[in-house]
């Protein structure tokens, strides 16, 4: 009796919390953030007359987002924001996708081998530490107006990125579990798919956060030089004609994008470095 | 803002400066020269945070500065040589105040007509009539002067001449100040812009990818870039404004007028409205450095740009390209030609012939909001000049009844010295000179 | 039958500062077929490297190192070997480790091993368990059922439970042991703890300074219980074993009641 007491009261002081308050409190420090910082804006834009609200913001974004009367006549394609913020979309999953593949190869190569690592690693240095502002007239120059510019740099920075990520991912694996592995007979490229890829994952992860969170502004910085599509285009059309409303608009809905696949490659992450992560 | 520094710049050596080698002066004793500075008006000292596009039309004030102009009127500029900036940044930098003056291509503010009331021209200095659209050498391309000289009229000419641009590239400035003039361009091929894929790209840029055979066509805003594709790179005008107003009649009476656009100096309006001795006294220096470039010495004046130009736009003009540039691109209005701009309504150059196409093909495209749009809101650089007009026949009155009064030796100096303002366009300090000389 | 034989096997290393230091000194040793030798020592006396040799993971400057007749050149899967760090790969389920020394088997034959081998340590219920879902014990027993299920010949083990608790320890010992005897597995276990060398060994050398200082036989009745351990034998193994390290001089300080 005095033992079945004793388990109800403990039962009732470490009760588990039911799923969905879990996740509520998952979610509820940057829900906090958001809105804290909206209503920062909002008393910005209150104190200094040239910061749209963020209502204003919102209603440009709502008035323009799928159609718009306004932007043919400030020389854009018909059709209001959505096409532009695809179109950059599209060039950061691509460009980043491929740069994201050819970097993490590459850095895991460095680390295996001294060799390539002494050629790759300072070209990739030396790459990522120039502007692109500086770069993106020579790409513009080379391979032209086709939209291959755009997509070139962009792979070219994740590239990079993923670069010195993965090197270093591989870089710290233990030494023992190397040789444990090859007492257990793996050499080459079973040592590398099975040792070195999976386990520089985390940090070919972390790298992948970060270098898609960049591309987005990479990739609107190219669509600045002579695209026909991208929130880059849009962006400088808008800033022709003083339209800050309609750039923060642009820059809103590409932050909204970077979010969404920030949660995606987050997700990713989570099922696939399932051995991690509880 | 303008920033005072010292209250009084006209110090005594500056006075003998001024009064130079006047007849009164030479003649005058040196006590008398004395007691007609202690009783000259002050001209204060200001500082202008000021910025000049690198266009060769926005760059010309240099000739102005390394002449002493601005600093014999009181005004440093800073940086002492103007900041070069792009033409998209003049709004934004008078708006926060980093710049308190900065030269403007007009055809920035008429698209924002209806958003962008703070920023304004306190003079013009010239007009854009450089438009156009060139093309490549030997891409089997056929320009406007070839089609004419076919004995084409100009209305067939101009038609096959613009249908060559049907699908096809064509690099134009980020800016929408040019959307008019290619969409009355377009117009005589029945074409939309849309027809063609518009690139758009900073002059600069778009030169180097025009050279490079990134593009067939290039229409950049820039007449160093123009002269650069037309002059170095032997780019053709496939049709310009100039070939407009050749083969379709001149300005007058042509709807070629409508595609125009001026060149001028801005300022935030509170500024405008709480510094106007400092904008008058500035747009002396201007009006007397266009007297110098268009004068008897017009190439070694000229010359005195060549240099800052270069370095701004990474071209190789020399002062004889920046003579053609002036006289073919960029016609000028001086002192003398500001009447055509401000009063003679006849003159297809009065401001109101060339804008009221301009902000209603705007309301059209919904680029703005339909409304009425007060040109004379648009330029305070009217009621500037026409104050200057105003202070100048003020001047010239005193004057004549400063010769007739008899005044003592320093009140001659005083006038004297009202007379020689009035000579280098400074009609504010005419006026307050001659009215001290008259003083009791 | 000698299984691992030592020829005046020397190894030596060249430091950061430039200077040769040399870890074991021209080692003469046999090992039989079978035998669990145990090697104790101080740090530094070359206990490591004699192992790692014999892994082939670090290759002699001086001398022979065969095993069943072949030269050892290099790591084999002849010559599986438990590290005191945790090798278990994190990104492998258990029975993935388990079985990713056995490629080449055909995947019944593969999934029988592994079944078998989790079974003989205990670990059956959590094949497809996640190695951070194991404590720091069960990942041992993990690596022992990996390197078991390959069938090496010869077993190393560099101070593998040394991060363990005592209870946990004892524990795994005795599931080593059941292995050993089971498989018939030539061991060679280093360890700094006296007394986990007399529970295991039938052979403990004693290393210091790159020699063998001493070459004991272990021969006390298994299972080594409390009473075996406090044989008379047992003592005497220990006391010699301390003498060769130098532990137990005098003390340093006066005592307070003296």
């Amino acid at each position: 009796m005095g033992e079945a007491v004793a388990d109800r009261q403990i039962s009732s002081i470490s009760a588990p919390m039911r799923p969905q308050a879990v996740a509520l409190l998952r979610w509820l420090p940057g829900l906090v953030g958001i809105l804290g910082t909206v209503a920062a804006w909002h008393l910005i834009s209150e104190a200094r007359g040239n910061v749209p609200s963020p209502e204003e913001v919102v209603t440009n974004i709502w008035t323009n987002l799928f159609s718009s009367d306004r932007l043919p006549g400030i020389g854009l394609p018909k059709g209001g924001y959505f096409p532009h913020v695809v179109s950059t979309a599209l060039n950061v999953l691509l460009g980043g996708t491929v740069g994201a593949f050819v970097g993490t190869i590459s850095g895991l190569f460095s680390a295996s081998s001294q060799r390539f690592g002494d050629v790759a690693s300072p070209i990739a240095t030396l790459i990522g530490t120039v502007p692109i502002v500086i770069m993106a007239p020579f790409f513009l120059l080379w391979f032209g107006l086709s939209g291959l510019a755009q997509f070139a740099l962009v792979a070219m920075y994740t590239a990079t990125t993923l670069h010195l990520f993965a090197k270093r991912g591989a870089e710290n694996m233990p030494k023992e579990l190397l040789e444990y592995a090859s007492i257990l007979g793996t050499r080459g490229w079973d040592q590398f798919f099975h040792l070195r890829l999976p386990g520089s994952l985390p940090e070919i992860f972390g790298g992948l956060r970060i270098a898609f969170a960049g591309a987005w502004g990479l990739a609107a910085v190219t669509e600045m030089l002579g695209a026909q599509f991208g929130s880059g285009r849009v962006i400088t059309a808008l800033r022709a004609v003083y339209d800050l409303t309609g750039i923060m608009a642009v820059v809103l809905l590409l932050g909204a994008m970077a979010i969404l696949l920030d949660i995606l490659l987050l997700a990713l992450r989570r099922y696939i470095l399932r051995w991690k992560i509880s | 803002m303008f920033e005072v520094i010292n209250r009084q710049m006209l110090d005594r050596r500056r006075f003998m400066q001024l009064l130079g080698g006047t007849a009164a002066a030479v003649a005058m004793s040196s006590l008398a020269l004395d007691l007609a500075y202690a009783a000259a008006p002050e001209i204060p000292s200001v500082v202008a945070k000021t910025g000049l596009v690198s266009y060769t039309n926005h760059t010309w004030p240099i000739i102005g500065i390394r002449n002493g102009y601005f600093e014999e009127v009181g005004i440093t500029l800073e940086p002492s040589d103007g900041r070069i900036i792009f033409e998209n940044q003049t709004v934004p930098l008078l708006q926060n105040d980093e710049l308190d003056i900065a030269t403007i291509f007009v055809g920035v503010l008429t698209p924002v007509l209806d958003r962008l009331k703070d920023v304004r021209p306190f003079l013009i200095h010239s007009y854009w009539q450089g438009n156009t659209i060139l093309t490549a050498p030997d891409n089997g391309i056929k320009t406007l002067d070839d089609f004419v000289a076919e004995g084409l009229s100009f209305a067939e000419a101009a038609r096959l001449t613009v249908e060559q641009l049907k699908g096809e590239k064509l690099t134009v400035p980020p800016t929408i100040s040019t959307r008019p003039w290619l969409e009355f361009i377009y117009d005589f091929g029945g074409l939309k812009l849309e027809d063609s894929e518009l690139v758009m790209l900073e002059d600069p840029n778009a030169v180097q990818l025009a050279v490079s055979n990134g593009v067939k066509f290039a229409a950049p805003a820039g007449a160093v870039q123009i002269y650069q594709l037309q002059y170095q790179a032997n780019w053709r005008p496939l049709i310009s404004t100039r070939q407009l107003v050749k083969y379709a009649g001149g300005p007058d009476g042509a709807p070629v007028q409508k595609i125009l656009n001026f060149d001028g100096f801005a300022a935030n309006t509170d500024y405008i409205n709480e510094h106007k001795d400092t904008i008058h006294r500035f747009n002396s220096a201007l009006y007397r450095t266009m007297a110098e470039m268009f004068g008897p010495n017009q190439i070694a004046e000229l010359e005195k740009q060549v240099p800052y130009v270069n370095a701004a736009n990474g071209s190789s003009l020399d002062a004889a390209a920046i003579k053609f540039i002036f006289e073919e691109l960029d016609p000028f209005f001086t002192w003398e030609g500001q009447a055509r701009v401000w009063l003679d309504e006849n003159d297809p150059l009065y401001y109101k012939n060339v804008y009221s196409y301009q902000i209603q093909k705007f309301m059209e495209d919904k680029a703005i909001a339909e409304g009425e749009y007060d040109l004379d809101e648009l330029f305070p650089a009217r009621a500037i000049y026409l104050e200057a007009v105003e202070m100048k026949k003020k001047a010239e009155e005193l004057a004549a009844k400063a010769d007739a009064a008899g005044l003592s030796e320093e009140k001659r100096a005083l006038a004297e010295a009202g007379k020689v303002w009035a000579t280098k366009y400074n009609f504010l300090d005419a006026v307050r000179f001659l009215e001290a000389a008259l003083a009791d | 039958m000698t299984l691992i034989k030592f020829e005046k096997f020397a190894v030596e290393f060249t430091l950061g500062n430039g200077r040769q230091f040399t870890a074991l000194k021209g080692l003469d040793l046999d090992i039989p077929k079978g035998q669990f030798v145990c090697i104790v020592g101080k740090s530094g006396g070359g206990k490591s490297t004699l192992v790692r040799s014999l892994a082939g993971l670090t290759l002699p400057t001086g001398g022979k190192l065969t095993v069943d007749g072949q030269p050892v050149t290099g790591p084999s899967r002849d010559r599986a070997m438990v590290f005191q760090e945790d090798t278990v790969f994190p990104w492998m389920r258990v029975d993935e480790n388990v079985g990713f020394g056995l490629q080449g088997l055909l995947p019944e034959k593969k999934r029988e091993r592994i079944e078998k081998w989790l079974q003989a340590v205990g670990l059956a219920d959590f094949s497809k368990a996640w190695p951070r879902e194991l404590s720091g014990g069960m990942r041992k027993r993990v690596a022992l059922a990996t390197v078991f299920a390959m069938g090496s010949p010869v077993l190393i083990m560099d101070e593998p439970f040394g991060a363990l608790d005592f209870v946990t320890r004892a524990n795994i010992h005795a599931i080593l042991l059941d292995l050993w005897r089971a498989s018939g597995t030539t061991v060679v276990f280093v360890t700094h703890d006296i007394e986990e060398a007399l529970v295991l060994g039938d052979r403990i050398l004693v290393v210091s300074d790159g020699r063998i200082l001493d070459d004991l036989s272990c021969d006390l009745a298994r299972p080594r219980d409390e009473d075996v351990l406090g044989s008379t034998k047992a003592v005497g193994l220990r006391k010699a074993i301390i003498g060769h390290l130098g532990i137990g001089r005098q003390p340093m300080l006066e005592s307070a009641d003296q």
